[in-house]
This record gives structure tokens, C-alpha cells and sequence, in this order.
């Protein structure tokens, strides 16, 4: 069973979260709050699995929320809610040590999926907010994936084949195929497709 | 091992492996946060070994990287070295090879499968998936 605890300061988003989420066989929502403070209480007591939580809240924000909920909890997984307009904001909350970052006008489906995906460990980012892309700090990347896997993903960007990767950097179609789902596992992304965007964006670290 | 798991044994290997002939062994891991079933574990931690004593006795090479990454149902383990590659295709004809034949047939009984990919001077990746 997956426990969830949602902060959110509009109860009618958290009423609509919830309802669906409990729909889930393997999901239970175990307490709900309208703030940081509240959340934090929530947490020490029910110690939830996984906390979806707002970044703009009263009394205390998603970010210190999320730096306390991991100094005392470090299992738990946290999700940060997000608009359009909070890139800032979700890169300290990435820095805070939330697993994913998700839109507040997502699918529903999407929430569960990004819950499951946090509780197995997972890292989770909405593909329709884009992090990294403008991130020239380039801090947090840096040293996940190895010099093979750059040099990949840099003919990737280019939109080479596997097996004109193969060939240039004389390895063998199925080491960078292998090398390709890792990265796709790594980075959180979802499809070949997911992996040449991030490639596309990403294009300009690699160059010396 | 049966208590701190895969992974920190993995990296001990790595770190014991390395500065033997000049080598270097990294590890890359993804999503192992959480235990396998003992038995595999163990089995996979011996086909590590051998794969990396391989390394050392016939690569000559300076660089080798041990990829663990969790794909929810299966477990993908790469190992590349920089060293002098050999043609996997000689290897059932040699006497020799009990060793890559019986990790062969190991992970087989795990239904996994194995791939082996060298070209003489170019380095080897051997690629093994493990339903986990
Ligand atoms: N990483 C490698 N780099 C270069 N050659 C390799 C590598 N791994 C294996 N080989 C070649 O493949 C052959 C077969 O390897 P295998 O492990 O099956 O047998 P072995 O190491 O020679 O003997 P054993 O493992 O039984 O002690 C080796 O003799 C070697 O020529
Ligand atoms: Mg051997």
C-alpha cells in the first residue's frame, strides 16, 4: 500500500486528487493539509510514503517543507505540484530533495503514475515543464551519466542511428542500445523520443 | 554481501580491482535502493567477478565502468573495458571459455540473456538482462 499525504492550499484541487487517487487498489491518501505547518504535523504522524506538495503555501513553503519532511524522514518521497511559471521554484525544490516535479493541470492519470514512480524509487519530471533545459549551472547533471553515455547522446542529438553511432564510436548496435534505455531509466525520461528531446535541449553542455 | 547487498559489494570489487595493471573500474548504478532476492544477488555478484577477473587477466585495459541499472521488471548489467578485445565468435571452438559458457548458462537458468560485444583493439561489452 502506498501512503500519500497532499498539501495544496486550494482544497478543491486536493478534494479532486484524492477522490482519484483512492480509486487506486494500492494507494491510500492518509491525511491531507492547507500549509507547510500542517503538512509537516501530517508527516511525524502518519509518515507517509509519499507527500505531493505545493510549492507557494501559507505559514510555510513547499521547499523548507520539503528540506524538514527530508532531515526527519529521508524515505519518504516527496512531488513537487507545480505551474507553468515556477521553474525557479521547482529547481530549489529539486535542490530540497523532492524526487519529481508534476503540473498542477496534469491528467490525473499522471498523478498516479508519478507516485508509483517516486514510491519505486524513481525519479519523475513532467515532460511538459522542462527543468534543465535552462539550467546553465549544470551542477546536478554533471557525473550521472558517463563519458560514453554523453558521447551517445550527443550523436543522439544529431539524430543518428543506433547503428551509425555504433560504427562512429566502434562499439557494438546493441551496447548503444542498452546505453540508450539506461539513460532513458536514468534521466527520468519516458521513450526514445523523451531521450532525443532531452538531447536536443541539452545540446549545448556538450560542446567543449 | 548478505548484509549490505548487491551494490556495496559491486563497488568494493571495483575499488579492490583497481590499480591491478593500471586499471581503473568505475561503477554506474541505477534505482538499487532496494534488496534482491538473495540468491540472485549473490549469483549476480559471482558473474561480476568473473566478468571483472576477465578483465584483469586478458583486457589489458585502463578503463572499465560496471553499469547496474534497474528497469523495474528486469535488471540490466553492462560491463565496457578499453582493452585489447577479443572475436567472440572463436569462443565455443576454444577449450578454453568455461568461464563466459558457464555465465552463459547461469544466466539462462535465471532467464536472462547475455550479449557479447568485442572486436579485436576496440574493447568489450558484455550485456546481461535479468528478469528481477
Ligand atoms: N574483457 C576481455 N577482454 C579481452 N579478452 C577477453 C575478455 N574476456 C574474455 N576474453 C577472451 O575470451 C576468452 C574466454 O574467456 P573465459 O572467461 O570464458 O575463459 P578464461 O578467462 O580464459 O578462463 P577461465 O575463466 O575459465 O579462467 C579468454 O581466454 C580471452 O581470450
Ligand atoms: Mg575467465
Amino acid at each position: 500500500m502506498i501512503r500519500v499525504a497532499i498539501a495544496e492550499d486550494h482544497q478543491s484541487l486536493i478534494d479532486g486528487i484524492k477522490l482519484f487517487l483512492e480509486q487506486e487498489h494500492d494507494i491510500e491518501v492518509v491525511g491531507t493539509a492547507n500549509d507547510g505547518e500542517a503538512l509537516l504535523k501530517l508527516v511525524k504522524l502518519k509518515q507517509p510514503n509519499v507527500v505531493i506538495t505545493d510549492i507557494r503555501m501559507p505559514k510555510l513553503d513547499g521547499i523548507e517543507a520539503t528540506k524538514c519532511i527530508k532531515a526527519i524522514l529521508p524515505h519518504t518521497q516527496v512531488l513537487a505540484f507545480t505551474m507553468y511559471d515556477q521553474k525557479a521554484a521547482v529547481k530549489q525544490m529539486l535542490e530540497a530533495g523532492v524526487s519529481g516535479y508534476l503540473l498542477k493541470n496534469s491528467p490525473l492519470d499522471e498523478v498516479v503514475k508519478a507516485v508509483r514512480a517516486v514510491y519505486n524509487g524513481h525519479r519523475y519530471y513532467d515532460a511538459n515543464i522542462n527543468i534543465e533545459a535552462e539550467d546553465n549551472s549544470n551542477t546536478k547533471s554533471k557525473g550521472v551519466l558517463t563519458k560514453r553515455q554523453v558521447e551517445i547522446l550527443r550523436l543522439v542529438a544529431q539524430g543518428k542511428t543506433s547503428r551509425e553511432i555504433a560504427n562512429e564510436l566502434f562499439i557494438g548496435i546493441h551496447t548503444v542500445d542498452t546505453h540508450r534505455k539506461n539513460m532513458i531509466k536514468i534521466l527520468g525520461l519516458h521513450g526514445k523520443g523523451e531521450l532525443m528531446r532531452f538531447a536536443i535541449e541539452a545540446k549545448y553542455k556538450f560542446l567543449p | 554481501m548478505a548484509k549490505d547487498g548487491l551494490l556495496p559489494a559491486v563497488e568494493r570489487l571495483s575499488k579492490n580491482a583497481s590499480g591491478i595493471n593500471n586499471l581503473k573500474v568505475e561503477v554506474q548504478s541505477f534505482g538499487l535502493d532496494q534488496r534482491l532476492e538473495n540468491a540472485l544477488e549473490i549469483a549476480i555478484f559471482r558473474i561480476i567477478q568473473e566478468l571483472v577477473t576477465n578483465i584483469i587477466k586478458h583486457a589489458k585495459a585502463t578503463h572499465a565502468i560496471v553499469h547496474l541499472t534497474n528497469h523495474d521488471n528486469k535488471l540490466n548489467i553492462m560491463i565496457e573495458d578499453n582493452g585489447v578485445g577479443f572475436d567472440p565468435k572463436q569462443l565455443p571452438k576454444t577449450t578454453k571459455g568455461m568461464g563466459l559458457m558457464s555465465i552463459d548458462r547461469r544466466v539462462e537458468h535465471w532467464e536472462g540473456n547475455l550479449t557479447i560485444e568485442s572486436e579485436l583493439g576496440n574493447g568489450t561489452t558484455i550485456i546481461i538482462d535479468i528478469p528481477v
